[in-house]
């Protein structure tokens, strides 16, 4: 059975989680912390935390603060923005992160991901690609997506996979924080290329744009806004996969019955009993 | 009752010691080989290369330690995913290398066509046999996989749960005090927890 991890994007911009659209706009969330405490509990099944500026910085800004961030945290983490050497791999790995992700620095220095493989293991080293379309072509862009990158998506992706990347994120950059649901052209295009398992992040505005993916060899599913707007979020995504017998999603202490979506695929208001049902109350679990 | 976790430069020590924090059991990281005796519990982490590891472990004179710690003196280990697999015979790992060799077996490459690789994800488990680490836990947990080399025994021997991906992987093994899980409880939400509860408690 295909199995999809869903994977909270944690957008960090001067310390703060920001809603991210066609990186330019930034919307405040909060304090990383609280948020990364929040997914955890809603059953994510992954996190990845990103300085979204950290390209423009000289070096990993929150290779400091990630130990602080994620203390409540017992799902896998991933790390990144600003890698420059060696020391911000180990840093990261260091302070709780279980991967790192490369994005601007490969294309100065891929070698830095093949030592970090070397040493690491390729499961610790994720490539992140921010790509756009233009005349309906790929094009990549570097530094937080103000620098366009010469290499095609197909020479970069062989490049991974040669020099012992484990996984590959994809960002849109049109798709970022527009709602409109992934970008499938990508999708397609790397599909045949790699057997690296492939995240897809940007444009997830209701559950069933997931449901529209799952027929491609996708591994990931990365979201970062939606995940903001309501309470326990994971928690209803994954409900409406699962109620559409979409398989391979993890089932969590949530259960997943007795619940109904709207026409906007939206949960339908429940009783103050059920509410109280759905807390999460982890020592009581365990003891 | 304190639990040692060894760091050998490999891996991910912070969130161990975060999730025996968060179970409220005395934790520490072990820098130095002489301290490994004062541990009644051992845990073997690990994310990274085989030979790497190895070759670390023997730098800071570990290996003799955990050899006295676990087979003269008995008492618990567990080993998680590349520590798993250093309590094997040995490795082919980018090199040929021998491993503690606790559990005999050999660790080989995921080599998969139709499937990623690494083996990234979450999977439920399919139990071979019983054991106290999962009293308590629910058979439909879900666990957190990240792996690119694996270890199936044949004839199934010391073996208490597998997953399939693409062929048949060892999830969790075990021979009397020694304990050893493919897969990361320290990031398997709360059946990662609770199965670390459980060993400490064994």
């Amino acid at each position: 059975m295909k199995k999809i991890r869903i994977i909270g994007i944690v957008n960090i911009l001067n310390g703060i989680v920001v809603q991210s659209i066609n990186f330019k706009k930034y919307l405040p969330v909060g304090n990383p912390s609280i948020y990364i405490d929040f997914l955890n509990q809603w059953g994510v099944d992954e996190i990845a935390i990103v300085d979204i500026k950290g390209s423009n910085k000289k070096s990993c800004e929150i290779k400091n603060e990630l130990s602080k961030y994620i203390n409540r945290c017992f799902v896998p983490i991933s790390a990144g923005g600003g890698i420059r050497n060696l020391e911000d791999v180990k840093k990261l790995l260091g302070n709780g992160a279980d991967k790192v992700i490369f994005n601007t620095i490969a294309y100065e220095n891929f070698n830095l991901l093949n030592r970090a493989a070397n040493i690491y293991g390729s499961q610790a080293v994720i490539l992140s690609v921010d790509i756009k379309i233009e005349n309906n072509k790929i094009q990549i862009y570097s530094n937080s997506a103000s620098k366009k990158q010469k290499i095609k998506i197909n020479d970069l992706i062989k490049k991974a996979h040669n020099e012992g990347v484990g996984e590959i994120f994809i960002n849109s950059i049109n798709k970022d924080g527009s709602m409109e649901g992934y970008e499938h052209k990508i999708i397609e295009k790397i599909n045949n290329l790699t057997n690296l398992p492939i995240t897809i992040v940007g444009g997830m505005g209701k559950p069933s744009h997931i449901a529209d993916i799952l027929k491609y060899n996708v591994s990931g599913i990365g979201i970062g806004n939606y995940f903001n707007y309501i309470e326990r979020s994971v928690v209803y995504t994954k409900k409406y996969l699962l109620k559409n017998h979409l398989k391979g999603i993890r089932k969590t202490f949530y259960t997943y019955t007795n619940e109904n979506f709207d026409e906007f695929e939206r949960v339908s208001k429940k009783s103050d009993k059920n509410l109280e049902k759905g807390y999460f109350v982890p020592h009581a679990i365990l003891r | 009752m304190t639990v040692g976790i060894i760091n050998y430069g490999m891996g991910n020590l912070g969130s161990l010691k975060n999730a025996f924090d968060f179970l409220n059991y005395k934790n520490e990281i072990v820098e130095d080989y002489k301290k490994i005796k004062n541990y009644d519990s051992l845990i073997l982490p690990g994310v990274g290369a085989f030979p790497k590891a190895i070759s670390n472990l023997k730098k800071k004179n570990f290996l003799d330690e955990i050899k006295s710690h676990s087979i003269i003196k008995k008492k618990k280990i567990l080993g998680i995913c590349l520590g798993m697999q250093i309590l094997l015979s040995s490795s082919e790992e980018i090199k040929f290398t021998e491993g503690l060799d606790f559990i005999s077996g050999q660790v080989k490459f995921l080599d998969l066509q139709k499937y990623s690789v690494p083996h990234v994800g979450w999977s439920q488990l399919k139990y071979i046999s019983n054991s106290s680490l999962f009293k308590k836990i629910d058979k439909r947990e879900f666990y957190y996989f990240d792996h690119s080399y694996y270890f199936y025994p044949s004839p199934k021997k010391n073996i208490i749960a597998e997953i399939t991906y693409g062929k048949k992987l060892a999830a969790v093994i075990s021979k009397n005090n020694i304990f050893g899980v493919q897969f990361h409880p320290e990031k398997s939400q709360l059946s990662g927890l609770k199965l670390l509860e459980n060993f400490i408690k064994l």
